[in-house]
């Protein structure tokens, strides 16, 4: 046995951060994958609106502009705080860990409050005719997507205070805002895509 | 689906020095899964999942096939009296879905599954719960359509499902929402199967294994991964607008209100273009793992094939149209896709000729994998020529829909996927079971399956000339198509034949096939040096891979990599340039993955009654991926220390790195 | 551009049933100027293609041979360079030629179209609206007058050398209307509309069937053609102006009666009559059509069958069973039977 060429790799580290781990892999293909989805609903709308001869088509009123922009100046400002908490993951520093998740989460919880106000301001039902059916479906998946990334948070932010603070639960809440500013980068062209792309005429 | 009992042979590894010995007893204890029907349906190991899964793909290949003679038989006479139109037009349809859904996609996934961590040289796959995941989804899956099939509520409107035939109007009634819920099943088991090869791929291969030693089965799995991830959203999408149309009320496809009925088929054809490939691309990867053992020498132009396959992919994403040219597409956009599609024939002849220049290099020998390559050669070449002519627009709105198409699509599909599989199926047999498998039966079952082949798709190129469209559930005495319908029918007959007598083949090799050791045909790859079967941890050592051909050139004095832990589920994680990297430990056999699949079918079958499904299934699969993710207990020395227990230094990442 | 007649008479050879390559819907057998340049091109490229897949396959079993040099031999073989770089070689010369051959093909391709298209830019002689119904096809000749259009079901007369606009439309799915005899395929879609050109360059009788999956009798949804001489196809369109003749006997007398009271117009129309339901087949020259519902020879029993339960001949059709009595429905029959 001796006789063989060994490499020793006992002395390599035993949890790494970003592309360097399996996870980070993992969430990214996840999002290249949501992020086709959402693209190909970007696109069917488009389609749509390029068969019709007025959009929203008739009699639907134009969304209210305002409901989105501040949700999505919210959605923005939560970039903050998440790269605060993964700053903080990446350290190890459990108490910091622990503050960011809390204010993601607040802040998360503050964007849905928004989204739901937008809904209230679109004057379409998804039943109303195609322009409601691809406007809700495309608010419906990003908001699926926000909603679940709420949730996960807030579990990561309870695993940390119920003290599990292995070195890899710090590896996955910094891949969970990976999934984190996906949220928010993809609800740019879906903003400019619902909300003004329409007032062009 | 559990190996030959052992004893008698084949199995454990030689035992070498006293060391190893004992090194085997601790690596066995920790990979292991546990005893009993728990630990059966709980076990993440690669092998087992790889090993069911392509049992129950063969089990659907079997009911589609089934399917098939049944329509055969209704066709083999004019106004034919064995099936009705109704039935006609479900067995059709849960035929081509069946293939293409429920077999030829997962087949290929479920071998990427088996074979990539062995060829890349690793314990494990990545992500093993996923890996078990994908399979009970793809499980409960077919369970589901096959219970509503027998139900009568078996899908009815093509594998393709054009709207609005397939919508609320034209399909009350629960026949399409089954067939979009497998849709969902379908597809979230191909994703999650991707997202593990190509991080296996990515990260876990052997120290060594860099970019241009992959062996060329591990690139076709990992182009054909890329393909699904960017493909399959696409059909998740038009599953969804269909599925809220029909429930829900929205108008995607309802032209009164806005909606087109065209927007389906773009974007069902951006994903089904593709997916032919998906069924092709790893099709060909197992022709290039068969050839260097039987040609002696390694695939002529390892370079250009990768190439191809990924030139293969990027064409392959923009040639959807032609599947759509009697749409009344602008003849501009037309003409586009017409170049589009020819093009893809050169990556393909490049490949096609690449195998040839190798065969005519080499020593040939003649075993039943390598006939089976040969008999892809010639099918392949056919079906891909009669796809050429179809390329073109005014040639192909002749043709198109018509039986012309369907001699096609079966030449490329089985005769470029299903023959390289059961090529496949004989090459790793010895690896997978430990024995041999019979070579005179083989050889029988190729000549049953090539003559059968030809006598029941080739008179349909004819028949499509003559002017018989598909999907059709009878015809007239006076249309002249009967001879060839027969003829058809009786090569189903034949083929079927051919097929049955490689299943009988297996279930007797199993038993009593001659034990097969390491490597019995002296191929090239890794897995070939590890025993067969392989043991639940694959490698005794993570070898250090110096060559391409490690099969052929690693002997016992071949470096390898020690450190990594015996006594935990750990695996070596490489850098892009397969440089050693990290250590990570990977997860315990678990039930959840099982729960949460079970969690996720209930709402794919529940979302064919209710839109609550949604929030139902949300809880339910919340409750199982918690179950799934729930950190281990507290003292696990498996686990690096907790945060409080580390030192500055230990929280400090990046030890030095090992060079080779 | 016609490929060598040895192959043609190969091809034809091989079409086990010989008779039916000069049948009423062989593609190959162009009678239209759509189906005539596509055929063309189908030789070329089938002539082509058929040398390179002969060619491929005597690679194949040219290195088979090659290759068995001594099978029991289990060590490697190692290609000389100089051998490598001679396939190389010759690996890269028969993709050039593969590249080649594909350009080829797309300016043949691209020639036809543009041949075919131009037939388009000709004014039409006749424009017919097809609309596809699940499953029959409803075809109405347009006219400036309205009162001369005529509507028929299932069939269509052309007058031989016209350009024929045809606008396709679809009341319910997709459908797909293909005549091989004359032209390729073009879709029927709910939403859009879409135009298509015949030219006609010989006579006879085609037959047409619906190309795109349509539901439960998509395979009996056939249309029949027949081309005639501008004389023959003017005659037969002053026929099929008239409305419907007055019967004349008593049974057929009867027969309108009961047409007309009974349950068929709430579907039916009859120009000459109070029927004018219009989700079926207009009925004014039933009799003069080739097949009832487009499957069954229209005979005088099986008329009688299909108004009796048209469910037994075409499952699943939009005709419901009716229950006349044994009077009404031999009434009935009789009176269609005079709709010539
Ligand atoms: C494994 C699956 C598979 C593969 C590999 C292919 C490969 C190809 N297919 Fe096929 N195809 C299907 C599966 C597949 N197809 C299916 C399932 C359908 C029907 C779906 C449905 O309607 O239900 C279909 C339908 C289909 C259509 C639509 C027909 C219609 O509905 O009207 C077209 C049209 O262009 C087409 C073209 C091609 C082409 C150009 C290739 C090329 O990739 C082939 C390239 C290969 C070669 C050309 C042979 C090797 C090359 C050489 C030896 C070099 C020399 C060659 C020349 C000089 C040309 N295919
Ligand atoms: C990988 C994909 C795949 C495979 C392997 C096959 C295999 C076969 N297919 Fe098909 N086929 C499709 C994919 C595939 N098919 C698709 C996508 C469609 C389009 C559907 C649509 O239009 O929506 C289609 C459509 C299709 C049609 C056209 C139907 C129509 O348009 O009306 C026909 C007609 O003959 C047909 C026949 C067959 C036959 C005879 C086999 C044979 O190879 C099957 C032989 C196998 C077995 C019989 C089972 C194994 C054998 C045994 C267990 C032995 C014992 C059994 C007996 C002795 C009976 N297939
Ligand atoms: C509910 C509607 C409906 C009623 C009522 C109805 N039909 Fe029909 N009929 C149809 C439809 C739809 C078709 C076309 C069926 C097909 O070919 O798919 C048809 C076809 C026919 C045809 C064949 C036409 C052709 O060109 O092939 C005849 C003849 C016919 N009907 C006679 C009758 C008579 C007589 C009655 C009354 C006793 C009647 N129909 C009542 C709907 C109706
Ligand atoms: Cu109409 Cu098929
Ligand atoms: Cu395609």
């Amino acid at each position: 046995m001796s006789t063989r060429d060994q490499i020793d790799v006992s002395v390599l580290p035993r949890f790494t951060f970003g592309p360097r781990g399996l996870m980070w892999w993992g969430v990214a293909s996840f999002l290249a994958i949501e992020s086709t989805m959402l693209g190909i609903c970007l696109v069917s709308y488009y389609y749509l609106r390029d068969r019709a001869f007025e959009w929203p088509l008739a009699p639907t009123m134009l969304p209210d502009l305002l409901a989105p922009t501040v949700g999505l100046l919210v959605l923005l400002i939560s970039v903050l705080p998440m790269l605060y908490t993964e700053r903080a993951a990446k350290r190890l520093d459990t108490a910091a860990t622990i503050r960011g998740h809390v204010a993601c989460v607040a802040i998360g919880l503050l964007i849905i409050a928004a989204r739901v106000w937008e809904f209230r301001g679109l004057h379409v039902g998804w039943d109303t005719n195609v322009y409601g059916s691809v406007v809700w479906i495309i608010i419906g998946v990003h908001s699926y997507h926000l909603f679940t990334e709420v949730m996960e948070t807030t579990v990561l932010g309870l695993l940390f205070m119920l003290g599990h603070t292995h070195p890899k639960l710090f590896v996955d809440a910094t891949d969970n805002a990976l999934y984190w500013y996906f949220i928010v980068i993809i609800w740019v062209p879906c903003y400019v895509t619902l909300f003004l792309v329409p007032r062009l005429g | 689906m559990r190996p030959a009992p052992r004893g008698s042979g084949p199995s454990e590894p030689a035992a070498r020095t006293a060391e190893e010995a004992s090194l085997h007893q601790e690596l066995q204890e920790t990979w292991s899964r546990d005893p009993g029907l728990r630990g059966w349906l709980a076990s993440n190991d690669h092998k087992d999942i790889g090993r069911r899964f392509i049992v129950t793909a063969l089990i659907f290949f079997v009911l589609g096939g089934l399917l098939a003679f049944l329509m055969r038989l209704q066709l083999a006479h004019p106004n034919g009296t064995v099936l009705g139109p109704d039935l006609y037009n479900q067995i059709f349809t849960m035929h081509g879905t069946t293939m293409m859904f429920l077999f030829a996609i997962p087949v290929m996934e479920a071998v990427g599954i088996y074979l990539v961590p062995l060829m890349v040289g690793t314990r494990a796959i990545a992500f093993p719960r996923l890996a078990s995941f994908s399979y009970w989804i793809f499980l409960f899956g077919g369970v589901a359509l096959y219970t509503f099939f027998f139900l009568n509520i078996g899908p009815d409107a093509g594998w393709f499902m054009y709207t609005p035939l397939s919508g609320p109007e034209f399909s009350p009634g629960k026949r399409v929402d089954i067939w979009s819920q497998l849709i969902n099943f379908t597809e979230i088991s191909a994703l999650s199967a991707s997202i593990e090869l190509i991080v296996t791929t990515f990260k876990l291969r052997a120290p060594g294994m860099s970019i241009n030693r992959i062996p060329l089965l591990v690139w076709a799995m990992l182009v054909t991964s890329f393909m699904v991830v960017f493909a399959m959203p696409s059909v998740m999408t038009a599953s969804l607008f269909l599925t809220t149309d029909r429930l829900v009320g929205t108008h995607f496809y309802n032209a009164a209100e806005g909606g087109d009925p065209l927007l389906w088929q773009h974007v069902f054809w951006f994903f089904a273009h593709p997916e032919v490939y998906i069924i092709f691309v790893p099709a060909t990867g197992f022709v290039s793992s068969i050839l260097p053992a039987f040609t002696r020498r390694p695939v002529f132009g390892y370079t250009a094939l990768v190439l191809s396959l990924i030139a293969t992919v990027f064409i392959g994403f923009g040639l959807w149209v032609h599947h759509m040219f009697a749409t009344g597409i602008p003849q501009l956009g037309a003409s586009f896709f017409t170049a589009a599609t020819m093009m893809i024939a050169i990556p393909s002849g490049i490949q096609v000729f690449c195998w040839i220049a190798s065969i005519w290099s080499g020593n040939l020998r003649l075993r039943t994998p390598m006939l089976f390559v040969l008999g892809f050669l010639f099918l392949f070449v056919l079906g891909g020529l009669s796809g050429v002519m179809q390329a073109s627009v005014p040639l192909d709105l002749q043709v198109h829909d018509t039986y012309f198409v369907v001699a096609h699509f079966h030449y490329v599909l089985i005769g470029g996927a299903v023959f390289p599989l059961f090529g496949a199926l004989y090459f790793w047999f010895p690896k997978v079971t430990g024995r041999m498998p019979g070579e005179k039966m083989g050889k029988l079952s190729f000549a049953l399956m090539f003559v059968g082949f030809n006598l029941t798709f080739f008179p349909m190129h004819v028949l499509g000339l003559e002017g018989m469209p598909r999907r059709v559930y009878t015809y007239l005495p006076e249309t002249g198509w009967a001879g060839e319908n027969l003829l058809a029918t009786i090569g189903a007959i034949t083929l079927a034949t051919g097929f049955l007598v490689t299943l009988v083949n297996a279930w007797w090799s199993i038993r009593h096939g001659a034990p097969a050791g390491e490597n019995p045909w002296d191929a090239d790859t890794l897995e070939w040096t590890t025993p067969s079967p392989p043991p639940a941890y694959n490698f005794l050592h993570v070898p250090v891979v110096d060559s391409r051909e490690p099969g052929w050139t690693r002997t016992s004095a071949s470096p390898i990599v020690t450190g990594v832990r015996s006594d935990c589920r750990e695996v070596l994680l490489t850098s892009l340039d397969a440089e050693p990297d990290s250590l990570m430990e990977l997860p315990n056999p678990s039930i959840w993955p099982m729960v949460t699949a079970m969690a996720a079918g209930t709402t794919f079958v529940l979302a064919c009654f209710t839109p609550w499904a949604v929030p139902i299934g949300t809880v339910l699969g919340g409750i199982g991926l918690i179950g799934w993710a729930w950190p281990k207990s507290e003292d696990d020395e498996c686990e690096p220390p907790r945060v409080e227990d580390m030192s500055e230094q230990e929280k400090k990442e990046g030890a030095p790195r090992v060079r080779l | 551009m016609s490929a060598s007649p040895i192959l043609r008479a190969a091809v034809i050879a091989a079409c086990s049933a010989a008779v039916s390559c000069t049948g009423s819907h062989h593609m190959l057998d162009g009678a239209g100027e759509h189906a005539r340049r596509v055929a063309e091109l189908w030789w070329l490229m089938f002539g082509v293609l058929a040398v390179v897949y002969v060619l491929v396959c005597a690679a194949i079993v040219a290195a088979v041979v090659r290759g068995r040099r001594s099978p029991a031999d289990l060590r490697m073989v190692a290609a000389s360079p100089a051998q490598e770089r001679r396939m190389i070689i010759t690996v890269s010369a028969t993709v050039a030629a593969t590249a080649v051959i594909l350009f080829a093909f797309l300016v043949a391709t691209y020639s036809t179209s543009d041949a075919l298209s131009s037939l388009a830019r000709t004014p039409a002689d006749v424009t017919i609206k097809i609309t596809g119904q699940q499953w029959w096809w409803d075809v109405e000749y347009q006219d400036p007058v309205p009162s001369n259009t005529v509507t028929t079901a299932n069939l269509m007369h052309i007058p031989v050398g016209r350009t024929v606009q045809l606008i396709l439309v679809s009341a319910d799915v997709i459908h797909s209307f293909w005549v091989p005899n004359l032209a390729g395929k073009k879709d029927l879609i709910p939403g859009h509309q879409n135009t298509m050109w015949l030219k006609a360059e010989r006579t006879g009788r085609f037959e047409g069937l619906c190309g795109e999956f349509c539901g439960l009798q998509h395979a009996n949804m056939r249309l029949t053609v027949v081309v005639q001489s501008e004389q023959d196809y003017q005659a037969w369109l002053q026929s099929q102006r008239l409305a419907a003749a007055e019967p004349s006997g008593d049974l057929e007398r009867r027969g309108r009666e009961v047409f007309v009271r009974g349950p068929c117009v709430m579907c039916h129309s009859i120009r000459g009559t109070d029927a004018a339901g219009f989700v079926a087949p207009d009925l004014t020259h039933v009799a003069s059509r080739p097949r009832i519902g487009s499957t069954v020879p229209n005979t005088r029993e099986h008329l009688l069958r299909w108004v009796r339960d048209s469910q037994e001949i075409k499952p699943g059709n939009r005709m419901p069973p009716l229950a006349l009595s044994h009077e009404d429905l031999d009434a009935v029959v009789a009176y269609l039977e005079t709709l010539k």
